[in-house]
């Protein structure tokens, strides 16, 4: 207000008892009644609250704050169902027989089994007992186990409730649960047992099988593919005798030889010579002889073999042909002894034919011949 | 199962599972619901596939789940038979979840008659450990005797200096005798 105005109505508008009020002139009437112009000093503009468009604003559940003003429920706050406080009064649930709770339970479906009720089992399944079972059951019996274990845990949980902590001990029924627990422990123990076992020999065979030329782990055996191919005996020499003659045979110097022979060489061309030639050492003279496996039959040959056998030369050789069945390493060892020198020792049929193929085991005294010999045969007779 | 689950199975199989659930009785919550104790480490996902493929249970949409943190205390579990001071620690906290029923369950009523688990025996055989487990424990010292002690002594001590009675050896400290 101008400084003038404002000290006339300062007057005039603080009343004072003991100063006469002194009435503002006539001409200053308007000042008061027209409302001054005013504008806003300031130029920002006014931030006005804007619409609350949340209804439930101020309204929680949690809180207990009632329902608000502006809410309007389809059924009025004195019309609400209030819940049953008093267990007892409360309506009787029926609970569906085949509820996958109740196995949680007891059997006999109560809250918690007795001790005597606990103790009433027998001791788990032994390992011998379980290699019998296939897959299907063993997995069947492992969920027996896990819900038996589910089972004693909850009756664990309820027993505490009921009275188990009460100062220490409280009831009975721990002791047997546990030891009931250890017996289903067991069983789950054997199961993995077997399984692991059943699982090494798989994977044992598998390896064998992938390792094993003969075998064909990726045939189809629904398109006809086969899974064994056994090759023929004539693909390789066949060796019949153990990995344990070289072992058992000590015979100082020994080289033992197993090569294929072609029908070029069969049994019934006797007496027939062959040479060998080695560029390094000097040539190797091979006789064949064949006879049977018998003993005899040896003895008698090597007999009629006469001064050859007794003092060979060193680079003679002897192919003694013997059966089959003959246990080749016997009669290397028989014939070793008794000539000195190679001697070749030839399985093979008796009798000729086309496409006869046979072993021979060379034993040899001297190694150097033997090595020799072995080279010279095998560039004669491709393998 | 012909029927496929009502929810998105997982590709991870396990045949053999080797953990235990335990399912507890909530008075506080309605009969359309069900809690259980978990193992730490399960999941929403896993209690769910594993009440169907187990149990042939199937729940509401929502499953709650919170970790109970376990107070810290000193001691070993098994407690062993002396108090072991110092060895401060917090165990294991349990994991409890609490699914939806489609069809309610009430939980059998709890057995009123405590015969068949010895409840009665049991709490007077605490009863009358309690002092005597005082008496022979760290603080043994600091319980009192009571009168009928102190005048049983009294006449043993009177009866053994009058020569009325021998002593004799193989009476352990604290027992056949009451506090």
């Amino acid at each position: 207000m101008h400084c003038t105005s404002a000290s006339l109505l300062r007057s005039a508008l603080i009343p004072s008892a003991s100063r006469t009020t002194i009435l503002p002139a006539a001409f200053l009437i308007p000042a008061f009644t027209t409302h001054p112009q005013t504008a806003p000093f300031s130029s920002t503009p006014i931030a006005h609250a804007r619409k609350d468009g949340n209804r439930a604003r101020g309204v929680s559940a949690l809180r207990h704050t009632g329902i608000g003003k502006k809410q309007k429920l389809s059924v009025s706050v004195k019309d609400l169902p209030q819940p049953v406080r008093d267990p007892q009064r409360r309506s009787k649930i029926d609970v569906d027989p085949d509820h996958g709770l109740w196995d949680f339970l007891p059997t006999a479906r109560t809250a918690i089994r007795t001790p005597d009720e606990l103790h009433a089992h027998g001791r788990g399944w032994t390992v011998p007992e379980l290699r019998h079972k296939d897959w299907d059951d063993l997995h069947r019996l492992w969920w027996v186990c896990i819900k038996e274990r589910n089972r004693l845990a909850t009756q664990h949980y309820e027993h505490e409730r009921i009275g188990g902590m009460d100062g220490g001990s409280g009831m009975y029924g721990e002791h047997e649960a546990g030891a009931r627990d250890q017996e289903v422990r067991k069983t789950m123990k054997g199961i993995r047992h077997c399984l692991t076992e059943r699982w090494y020999a798989w994977e044992n065979a598998r390896v064998a099988g992938m390792e094993d030329g003969e075998v064909d782990l990726y045939a189809d055996l629904e398109r006809g593919e086969a899974a064994y191919l056994p090759r023929e005996r004539g693909d390789e020499p066949v060796f019949l005798g153990s990995e344990d003659d070289a072992r058992t045979d000590p015979g100082e110097g020994v080289e033992t030889l197993y090569i294929n022979l072609y029908p070029n060489l069969s049994p019934s061309k006797d007496g027939q010579t062959i040479e060998v030639y080695d560029p390094i050492a000097t040539s190797i003279t091979i006789t064949i002889h064949s006879i049977s496996s018998k003993m005899s039959d040896i003895n008698d040959t090597l007999k009629a073999l006469g001064p050859q056998t007794a003092t060979p030369t060193p680079n003679t050789a002897f192919v003694v042909f013997v059966n089959d069945d003959a246990y080749v390493g016997h009669m290397a060892k028989h014939i070793r002894n008794r000539m000195q020198g190679l001697a070749v020792i030839a399985k093979g049929p008796l009798t000729e034919g086309d496409g006869d193929a046979f072993q021979i085991r060379l034993c040899a005294a001297d190694r150097k011949v033997a090595s020799a010999c072995r080279a010279s045969l095998r560039r004669r007779m491709p393998l | 199962m012909a029927v496929h689950a009502p929810f998105k199975v997982g590709m991870k199989e396990i045949y053999l599972p080797d953990f235990k659930l335990a399912f507890i009785r909530t008075i506080h919550l309605p009969a359309n619901y069900a809690s259980f104790i978990v193992p730490l480490w399960f999941s929403k996902l896993d209690l769910r596939d594993y009440l169907y493929h187990g149990y042939n249970l199937r729940i509401g949409p929502v499953i709650r789940s919170y970790v109970q943190q376990s107070r810290i205390r000193q001691g070993q579990v098994p407690s062993p038979t002396r108090p072991q001071y110092k060895r401060w620690h917090r165990p294991r906290s349990t994991k409890r979840m609490t699914v939806e029923l489609e069809r309610p369950f009430a939980w059998p009523e709890r057995p009123d008659d405590l015969t068949a688990w010895n409840k009665e025996e049991t709490k007077m055989a605490n009863e009358e450990q309690g002092p005597l487990g005082k008496r022979l424990g760290p603080e043994g010292d600091q319980q009192g005797i009571s009168n009928d002690r102190r005048t049983s002594m009294r006449e043993q001590a009177k009866a053994l200096l009058e020569g009325r009675e021998k002593w004799k050896p193989g009476v352990s400290r604290g027992l056949g005798t009451s506090g």
